[in-house]
């Protein structure tokens, strides 16, 4: 196992950046203005209400004493409770994480089978009709607010067609994919604006390296060519890119669950920034974090397995 | 075999600031030129266009509620009889003016950090990579809406949120612009000519580490605009009356089915202005590749 070291590094760089996460949504309750205790019961609690949650989360205690508090809650996998909704953070996350995560990894499929065939037309016919026809489209694709286009879809193909559900993420996995299709095509065409110029550049560079032309010169049919030795050398770092971007597909993902009502941690966390719920965003912001983190661990681990050249 | 294996660096030429900012050539660079000027068509309607139309954004007229788009009201009227073209076109101004705010914040804060942690090191560049790590863990609408949310919803709550966390994209460019300028001999000849400091700084560091970052402002400001719109799409941003094309697109949403002009047009706007802004990201990149 010659990478074990460089994982073990990477996991350990993981940790102190996951400390940082949680400084900051630590900080993040703690920058409320006036009296967080006051904040987190919401405006209708009785001042003994505030007094009991005042006690219960030790804010009378130093900002040290309450972040050391924090880091033991958390450790213990404990995210507080939501004084508004009067449920435990954990089992509303356990709850809405599923819808969050089959979005995201349905979105960054589609990208993939709508990216990988785009990238490679613009990059074989490079600077020619398609290439130009493909750049036009990521241009649009860009500038595309994913809340207006998921909004046409919800009205046209959900709506007045009724080809697909309005909302919702469905019941169990082959329905759950039906009724995340319109969503997950949303959030793929905003992804792929961002992922189709990179696998673009990535497949050129493949298609001029030296084991292709020896792969041509020996007589190897284009397609035998693309699917064998492009395709096989290119996906690597298509899957990198994908697992790059994550971070920016989990982000955009919180408007598409809010146009497609889905009761993802996405669509939580917007309705609890408008009911002041202020634990359950904190709680959201730290679990968005670590998601960013696993994925990118992942890929870097996937990387240093897959190719013995990449220094991580 | 080793002596061929030269530093990429050392061979590329130097990018000056005087290729990325310098007058537009339309003959050259065909897709700059539609940017630019649609960008300019865009904000030429925004500003001047209410004043050709001549009704006010905010007048309310109850003879003419949810009419479709017509000769009279060319983007129709909504629930309050308001001109949705006159809405539309002043929407545009308190969007580009976001847009452009946004990225010129980010900008400044992040090649000023930059330039520093790169500059003096030690400690000081630690602390400010922890925290460009820490920051790039999160998603950045994520950890935008977090501090809105904390902050209560409006602009300013927005501005805020990009104050403390844009930055980190343009402090991590400048901070490697600046690591390789350090060593370039333009750099160490400024330093043993005795100029002061600040000279340096100003004179010698900033023009030559300040390239990436402008080039990647351009292709930031279509982000920066649905950032913008986004935020008051989910109605943590600019608040009714107040015309602003994510908001309008969200007041427009209950009547999609019915009255589709009102989410319509102010996303077309978007995209629009989107397309001309990525145009210009383009444009401008491609300047720094020499016109390869």
């Amino acid at each position: 196992m010659r990478f074990l070291p460089l994982i073990c590094r990477r996991i350990a760089g993981s940790v102190l950046v996951l400390l940082g996460i949680t400084i900051v949504t630590f900080g993040l309750v703690h920058s409320l203005p006036g009296d967080p205790a006051r904040a987190l019961a919401g405006v209708q609690a009785s001042p003994r209400a505030v007094a009991a949650i005042r006690a219960q989360l030790g804010l009378n205690d130093s900002l040290i004493a309450q972040y050391l508090r924090y880091l033991s809650d958390l450790a213990h996998g404990n995210l507080g409770h939501s004084y508004i909704l009067g449920t435990s953070i954990n089992s509303l996350i356990v709850a809405r994480l599923p819808s969050t995560v089959l979005l995201v990894a349905y979105a960054a499929v589609l990208a993939l089978l709508i990216g990988i065939p785009l990238a490679t037309i613009a990059a074989v016919r490079r600077n020619r009709a398609a290439d130009h026809l493909t750049r036009g489209f990521l241009v649009i694709a860009l500038g595309m607010p994913s809340f207006w286009l998921g909004l046409l879809l919800v009205a046209y193909p959900a709506l007045k067609w009724g080809l697909f559900p309005s909302g919702g993420s469905g019941r169990g996995f082959v329905n759950g994919l039906y009724h995340l299709f319109l969503p997950a095509l949303t959030l793929s065409l905003t992804f792929l604006a961002v992922t189709v110029r990179s696998l673009r550049a990535s497949l050129i560079d493949v298609l001029s390296a030296e084991y292709v032309w020896m792969a041509r010169l020996k007589g190897i049919s284009t397609w035998r060519v693309y699917t064998r030795h492009v395709m096989r050398n290119a996906l690597r770092p298509a899957l990198t890119i994908v697992g790059l971007n994550v971070s920016y597909l989990l982000g955009a993902s919180v408007v598409v669950e809010t146009v497609f009502a889905i009761n993802g941690i996405g669509n939580t966390l917007v309705q609890a920034v408008t009911q002041r719920d202020y634990l359950v965003v904190q709680g959201i912001a730290l679990v968005f974090g670590a998601l960013v983190l696993v994925v990118t661990l992942a890929v870097d681990v996937a990387q240093a397995a897959l190719d013995p050249r990449a220094t991580v | 075999m080793s002596t061929l294996q030269v530093d990429r660096r050392m061979t590329r030429p130097r990018l000056r600031l005087a290729t990325v900012i310098r007058p537009l050539r339309g003959h050259e660079e065909p897709l700059l030129w539609i940017g630019v000027t649609l960008l300019v068509v865009i904000v030429l309607i925004a500003f001047v266009g209410p004043i050709i139309v001549g009704t006010s954004s905010t007048a309310q007229n109850y003879n003419a509620i949810l009419q479709a788009p017509s000769a009279a009201h060319p983007f129709g009227t909504d629930q309050y009889g308001r001109d949705m073209l006159v809405r539309t076109m002043v929407a545009g101004r308190l969007d580009l003016a976001i847009a452009f705010g946004l990225v010129a914040i980010s900008l400044t804060i992040g090649t000023a950090i930059g330039m520093v942690a790169g500059w003096f090191g030690g400690w000081l560049d630690g602390v400010v990579g922890r925290v460009i790590d820490v920051a790039l863990a999160f998603p950045f609408l994520v950890l935008v809406i977090a501090i809105v949310g904390v902050r209560g919803p409006g602009v300013g709550s927005l501005f805020v949120a990009v104050w403390f966390t844009g930055w980190v994209f343009y402090a991590r460019l400048t901070r490697g612009e600046v690591l390789v300028a350090r060593g370039q001999d333009y750099m160490r000849a400024a330093v043993a000519s005795g100029f002061s400091r600040r000279r340096v700084f100003v004179r010698h560091l900033l023009p030559n580490v300040v390239i990436q970052p402008l080039v990647y402002a351009s292709s930031d400001l279509v982000y920066a605009l649905l950032l913008g719109a986004s935020v008051s799409f989910l109605g943590l941003g600019v608040q009714p009356p107040t015309p602003e094309w994510g908001q309008m697109v969200f007041e427009g949403a209950t009547f999609i089915t019915t009255q589709w002009w009102l989410a319509f047009f102010p996303g077309m706007a978007i995209v629009v202005t989107g397309v001309a802004f990525s145009l210009i990201g383009d444009g401008i990149a491609d300047r720094t590749r020499g016109g390869r």
